[in-house]
C-alpha cells in the first residue's frame, strides 16, 4: 500500500464509535509452577468499543497487567492461556507468532508504563519512529518516513519535533518520553490501544497533560482503549466503562459513574472508602484489613471473603458469578443476588 | 535544660551538589514537638535532599540546622550518634532497607544495639514495638521476603520508633503501597503520633496523602518552599499558582484541562527570581527579579508569589475546576 492509499484508508475507514472492536471471552492465563499451574487471570471477559475507554482497575497482583499482556500475547512462554480474544473476526489466540508480530503495533498497540525502558537508549527517537513505519510498511521511502515521524511527534503535542527526532531517549524528560512512546503506538493508526499504567511514573502535573493527550487522540482517531491503572482518580477521569479486578477476576463492571458512584461489590466500595479525601479526619481512614492473598494461596469460595466486612457462611462455599445488579452494573458477590445463587 | 522553642529549626538551608545542582535553596523549616509537617512536591523539587539534610546525611552548603537547640552542623560524631536515637527515618521501600539476611526482630533490635541497650531490654522492647505496630509476635523470626509490603512497612516503622525518637522523617513512606494497605499505615502513623507524641516530617509527592496526615504543609518547587500553611488552608485555598496547579492536576471525573504546561526547569540553571515563572500562567516581568520574600496570607499561611494578593482579589477561588 502506498502512503497515498494509506492516508485515504485512514480518512474513510474510521471505525464507527461504539462498534465492538475487540472481544475477550473467558480469558484464563496461568503460570506453570513446579508441576501445577497457578491461574493469575481467571475467566475474564470484556469488550472494547471504538472511541471508548475501558479501565481495568485493581491493586498490585490482581492480574490486570497480565490481562493486558495476554491480549497482545506478550505473556511469557511458561504461561498457559485459554479462552478467546477476537479482534474483529480474527481469533488472536490461534494466530501464528509471525502473524501476531505483524498485527502488534499495527492493529493493537501498547503504551508502556515506563517509556525509559521501552525506548532504545542507543538510537535516536526519529530512527525508532521510522522503524515502526518501515516494519509495518505504512510509509515507503526513508525521507517520507522521516517526514511522517515528525508529523507524529507534533500530533502528540511535541512543539519542536525536529529537535526531539534527533535526540536520544535519555535527553528527554519523562513526560516527553511518554509522548514519544504514544507517537510510536499511534504510528499505524491502530484499532486498539492498550495502555498499561501509562502515567504512573509521571509527576501529577505532567500526568494531567498526558491524560489530556489520550483524550484528544481518542477523539481524533477513534481507537478503542484499554487502560490499566491502580489509580482510582485516573480511572474516574478517563473511563467510559470500568472493570474492577480482584484475585484474577473481574468482580464488578459497568459504566464508570455507576461503578464508582454506586459500587455494589464490597471490594469496590471498600477501595473507594480507603482513599484519603477532604473531610476525613486524620487516623479515620477505613482501610481494608489484611492484604490480597497470593494466587497460589487463594482461599476457597470468594477470594475477598477473608478481608470482607460483609462475609457470611455462603462465601466460603462457592465463588459468585458476575451477576446483574440493581443498577446498570455487574458484580460478583453473594449479597448482590442471593436468589440467583448458582453452584460453581 | 531549657527546651528549645522548636524541636527542629532550620534557617537558610542551601544544598548544592558537586554537579552544580542547587537542590535546596534558602529553606526555613520548623517542626514542633508532636507535630506532623508535610513536605510535598514533584520529582526533582529537592524534597528528598531536604529530608536527607535534616537527617544529616547530606551536608548543606550554608544555613543553620538546630535539633532541640543543638547545632547539627557543628555537632561531633558522638553528639550526632546521641541525637540519632531521637531522630529516626522510615524509608520509602522497606524491602530494600531491611537486611535480607536478618530476621525482622534482629533488624529492629539492631537499632537498639547501636544505642547500647542491654540484651534483655532489647528483646522485650522489640516485642513491645511489634505489638504496637500490629506485627504478630509469631512473626519475629521471619525474614523480610516472607512478609508482604504492608507488613514490611510496619517493621520499618517499628525499627524507627523503637528508640523512642522525637522526630521521624518519612520519605515517601506509603508511596509503594496499595491504597487499601496505605490506609492501614496512615492510620497507624496517626495513632503513633497521638500516643507517643512523636513528630513527623512527612515527605511525599502525593498531595492527598500529605493533606490527610499533616498539621502543616509545605509545598516545594525547584528547591524552594513556595507556600506553607495549615493543611486545611493549603487544600481549601492554595494561594501560590503552583500549589493551585498541583491540586487541579489530581485526576477526578470531569477534570478540566491541564493547568500548566511543560516540566520544571533544570535545577542546574534555575530561572532568576521566581522559579515557577517559566510555567506560570500569571507571570509578569517583575517575577524575574522577585527576591522570593514570602508574602503573608494569614498569620500562619504564606506564599512566595509576588502577585499573590492581586490574584486572590481578582479570582477568589482560582483553583476550582470551572
Amino acid at each position: 500500500m502506498t502512503s497515498v492509499e494509506r492516508s485515504v484508508v485512514q480518512t474513510f475507514a474510521q471505525p464507527a464509535v461504539d462498534k465492538t472492536v475487540l472481544r475477550v471471552a473467558d480469558l484464563t492465563t496461568g503460570f506453570r509452577q513446579d508441576r501445577s499451574t497457578v491461574d493469575v487471570v481467571r475467566g475474564v471477559s470484556f469488550e472494547l468499543k471504538a472511541g471508548r475507554t475501558l479501565v481495568l482497575l485493581g491493586e498490585s497482583g490482581c492480574g490486570k497487567s497480565v490481562t493486558a499482556r495476554s491480549v497482545m500475547r506478550l505473556h511469557p512462554d511458561r504461561a498457559v492461556i485459554s479462552g478467546s480474544i477476537a479482534l474483529g473476526d480474527q481469533e488472536l489466540l490461534t494466530l501464528s507468532p509471525r502473524s501476531m508480530v505483524q498485527l502488534r503495533g499495527q492493529q493493537i498497540a501498547l503504551v508502556p508504563q515506563d517509556p525509559a525502558g521501552a525506548l532504545s537508549p542507543l538510537r535516536k527517537i526519529g530512527s525508532q519512529l521510522s522503524e515502526v513505519l518501515r516494519v509495518h510498511e505504512v510509509v515507503s521511502g526513508r525521507q517520507a518516513r522521516a517526514e511522517r515521524g515528525l508529523d507524529l511527534l507534533s500530533r502528540v503535542g511535541i512543539s519542536d519535533p525536529r529537535r526531539v527526532a534527533h535526540a536520544y531517549a535519555h535527553e528527554l524528560s519523562g513526560g516527553m518520553r511518554q509522548r514519544v512512546a504514544i507517537a510510536i503506538a499511534i504510528a499505524c493508526d491502530p484499532a486498539v490501544l492498550i495502555a498499561d499504567e501509562p502515567t504512573t511514573a509521571l509527576d501529577v502535573t505532567v500526568q494531567a497533560q498526558i491524560l489530556d493527550l489520550f483524550e484528544d487522540l481518542q477523539d481524533r482517531l477513534g481507537m478503542a482503549t484499554l487502560l490499566v491503572t491502580h489509580d482510582v482518580g485516573v480511572a474516574e477521569r478517563m473511563a467510559d466503562e470500568i472493570a474492577v479486578m480482584y484475585a484474577g477476576r473481574i468482580v464488578e463492571t459497568g459504566p464508570a459513574e455507576t461503578v464508582l458512584g454506586s459500587p455494589r461489590h464490597p471490594y469496590t466500595a471498600a477501595l473507594l472508602r480507603a482513599l484519603p479525601a477532604p473531610g476525613v479526619a486524620r487516623g479515620e481512614l477505613i482501610p481494608i484489613s489484611g492484604q490480597p492473598s497470593a494466587p497460589a494461596e487463594r482461599p476457597s469460595g470468594c477470594p475477598f471473603r477473608t478481608r470482607c466486612s460483609f462475609v457470611h457462611d455462603a462465601c466460603s462455599t462457592y465463588e459468585p458469578a458476575l451477576l446483574h445488579t440493581d443498577v446498570e452494573t455487574y458484580a460478583a458477590c453473594d449479597l448482590v443476588h442471593p436468589q440467583e445463587r448458582v453452584a460453581s | 535544660m531549657v527546651m528549645a522553642e522548636h524541636l527542629l529549626e532550620a534557617k537558610g538551608l542551601t544544598v548544592t551538589y558537586g554537579n552544580g545542582v542547587r537542590a535546596v535553596a534558602d529553606v526555613d523549616l520548623t517542626v514542633d514537638r508532636g507535630e506532623i509537617v508535610g513536605l510535598v512536591g514533584e520529582s526533582g523539587c529537592g524534597k528528598s535532599s531536604l529530608a536527607n539534610t535534616v537527617l544529616r546525611l547530606v551536608k548543606p552548603e550554608s544555613g543553620s540546622l538546630l535539633f532541640d537547640g543543638i547545632d547539627l552542623l557543628t555537632a561531633s560524631k558522638a553528639e550526632l550518634r546521641a541525637i540519632r536515637r531521637r531522630l529516626q527515618v522510615i524509608p520509602q521501600d522497606p524491602s530494600t532497607s531491611l537486611n535480607p539476611r536478618l530476621t525482622i526482630a534482629q533488624s529492629v533490635e539492631f537499632n537498639l544495639k547501636v544505642h547500647r541497650w542491654g540484651r534483655k531490654e532489647r528483646q522485650a522492647r522489640v516485642l513491645e514495638m511489634f505489638e504496637r505496630v500490629g506485627i504478630p509476635a509469631g512473626y519475629s523470626n521471619r525474614y523480610p521476603h516472607q512478609l508482604s509490603g504492608g507488613q514490611l512497612q510496619r517493621v520499618a516503622i517499628a525499627r524507627a520508633l523503637v528508640t523512642d525518637p522525637d522526630l521521624v522523617v518519612c520519605d515517601e513512606a506509603v508511596s509503594a503501597l496499595d491504597k487499601s494497605v496505605q490506609a492501614q499505615i496512615l492510620n497507624l502513623l496517626s495513632e503513633l503520633q497521638r500516643d507517643l507524641e512523636v513528630a513527623f516530617l512527612f515527605v511525599s509527592h502525593d498531595l492527598t496523602v500529605v493533606e490527610h496526615i499533616s498539621d502543616r504543609v509545605m509545598v516545594m518547587y525547584l528547591g524552594r518552599i513556595i507556600e506553607q500553611g495549615p493543611a486545611s488552608a493549603i487544600l481549601q485555598s492554595p494561594q501560590h499558582p503552583y500549589s493551585q496547579a498541583l491540586l487541579a492536576s489530581i485526576p477526578t471525573r470531569g477534570q478540566a484541562r491541564a493547568v500548566i504546561e511543560g516540566e520544571p526547569p533544570s535545577p542546574v540553571d534555575p530561572p532568576s527570581g521566581c522559579g515557577f515563572r517559566t510555567r506560570c500562567p500569571h507571570a509578569i516581568e517583575a517575577c524575574a527579579s522577585y527576591d522570593n520574600t514570602p508574602v503573608p496570607v494569614t498569620p500562619t499561611h504564606e506564599a512566595r508569589c509576588l502577585r499573590v494578593k492581586e490574584l486572590v482579589l481578582s479570582n477568589p477561588q482560582p483553583w476550582r475546576n470551572q
